[in-house]
């Protein structure tokens, strides 16, 4: 693929179609009249700025646009499905850190409930740069990117990516992806102001919501969504009681048996009693002695 | 209380109380089922109490399934151990009209030509013992133990992936169950997160 520098957009990177179209083969022989794996997502690596400061930290994102009807996953995908995954190829000194993931809609069928993202997602990532990059001087970076994208039936896919930032003493802002990023980070979930204490029995989890938290749902309903997949069932009804300011919420366990202990992290989602999605915020369960 | 504070929390109650009421649980008994199988013969799952059964559930087309089935790793398993006299039932619980529903002829056809050896594909397209074993993924795998106990139930190995080159370094826990059972000891892990593409059911009747 011939390099074109001059005319892409600051920040937009270049797609090595291999891997993808090798995976799209594979997908297709058990997929009639289903189109190639790359088509139904359209994957792209973008980044907040076109350079990075010695020592900086670069904001990347892997925006991944789906088919109508079709979605990826969240990093717990709920009963079924895989999380989208970015392995990154760094120059030396360079380090990458989390995806930050937006609150996921839930996908459900009768016996089957899903986290995901449907029409289009931008996973956030940071990159950092060594205090020794020389300025002046470009760092390649490149990002392997699987994922399962399902709508009745699943295709699993795979991008490489990888975009060119210019190390500089300056790092200002994109104006290109400037709504993109402020849009993915208007996603994110908050913390939550508090931990939430958790009593386990064999067949139920329960979480008693710190107060603020509590107070702050008012009417409307909500739902945890652990970060480990195998806690809970994730379909099952999420029961809220509340009495005297405090909430407690009643979770069905998952396949992970057993006591649990320590401490887990999870999205608590609120939603106004029309149905809207509220806020989201970030919650760790702390378990208490069974 | 606000009234409708009240129903709305009765009613998640009342629907929290029917889902908690699930029939298939690790450590109790398998629930029973009567399916008939691509050979058109009824199977029952009592009728093999005395032995170890495997349920596979399965759905030709879902990348998991066929990551399995196109490195052999599926058949291979399921030869070692009908060999050691493990009855292998491999369920297939799509519905018409959607992805994995097969006729009795079109499982005969894929046994064959992917050199399977289930002792039985049972064609479960109303999905009922789907639904009685709450199944949401293919692969699932269900090992009942010769007391007729659930004795592992979720995934087939450690590795939750589509790329067939996670096999030979994953954990098989269908194998270390069995194992563990041929000899005498307790399932050491006996419950784990199954993945795969979510099962296809057929409306509820």
């Amino acid at each position: 693929m011939a390099r074109n520098a001059g005319r892409q957009g600051p920040g937009e990177a270049k797609r090595h179609r291999a891997a993808a179209l090798g995976l799209a083969v594979f997908s297709l022989m058990g997929a009639p009249g289903i189109g190639a794996a790359e088509e139904l997502v359209k994957p792209r690596l973008l980044s907040e700025s076109a350079s990075v400061r010695p020592g900086g930290t670069a904001w990347l994102a892997v925006e991944l646009t789906m088919q109508p009807g079709w979605h990826t996953y969240w990093r717990n995908p709920g009963d079924a499905g895989q999380a989208t995954e970015i392995a990154w190829t760094l120059p030396a000194g360079f380090s990458s850190g989390e995806i930050q993931w937006p609150v996921p809609k839930p996908f459900a069928t009768e016996m089957v409930t899903s986290y995901g993202y449907a029409g289009k997602v931008a996973l956030l990532t940071p990159v950092t740069a060594p205090a020794s990059a020389q300025a002046g001087t470009t760092a390649t970076v490149a990002a392997d990117v699987t994922w399962l994208v399902c709508e009745k039936i699943c295709v699993p896919g795979e991008a490489k990516l990888d975009i060119k930032l210019k190390v500089a003493a300056d790092a200002p802002v994109d104006a290109a992806n400037a709504a993109i990023f402020a849009q993915a980070r208007a996603a994110l979930p908050r913390p939550a102001k508090g931990m939430a204490a958790g009593r386990a029995t064999d067949e139920a989890i329960t979480l008693d919501l710190p107060p603020g938290l509590a107070e702050g749902i008012g009417a409307g309903e909500v739902a945890f969504l652990p970060f480990d997949g195998a806690l809970i069932d994730h379909g099952a009804e999420q029961r809220l009681q509340r009495a005297d300011g405090r909430a407690t919420l009643t979770l069905r366990r998952g396949p992970k048996l057993g006591p649990l202990t320590g401490a887990f992290p999870g999205l608590l989602v609120v939603r106004d009693t029309s149905g809207a999605a509220g806020q989201a915020y970030e919650l760790t369960v702390a378990m208490t002695a069974q | 209380m606000n009234r409708l504070l009240a129903s709305v929390s009765i009613a998640a109650v009342l629907a929290f109380a029917g889902a908690a009421m699930a029939e298939v649980k690790v450590g109790a008994p398998a629930p029973d089922f009567k399916a008939t199988d691509s050979n058109g013969k009824t199977v029952a799952l009592s009728e093999f109490k005395g032995k170890t059964v495997v349920m596979e559930w399965t759905n030709n087309g879902c990348p998991y399934v066929k990551k399995h089935y196109g490195a052999g790793n599926m058949q291979a398993l399921q030869k070692k151990y009908t060999g050691e006299g493990v009855v292998w039932l491999t369920v297939a619980s799509s519905p018409q009209g959607e992805q994995g529903y097969v006729t009795a002829a079109e499982a005969n056809g894929d046994t064959k030509a992917r050199g399977a050896a289930p002792t039985a594909v049972l064609l479960d397209s109303k999905s009922n013992i789907a639904r009685l074993y709450e199944a949401r993924n293919t692969p699932l795998m269900v090992v009942v133990d010769a007391k007729g106990q659930v004795a592992y139930m979720g995934a087939i190995d450690d590795k939750p992936t589509a790329n067939p080159a996670d096999i030979p370094g994953a954990k098989n826990y269908v194998a270390q169950a069995l194992d563990e059972l041929k000899a005498g000891k307790p399932v050491s892990v006996a419950s784990t997160k199954a993945y795969g593409c979510y099962v296809k059911y057929a409306p509820q009747s």
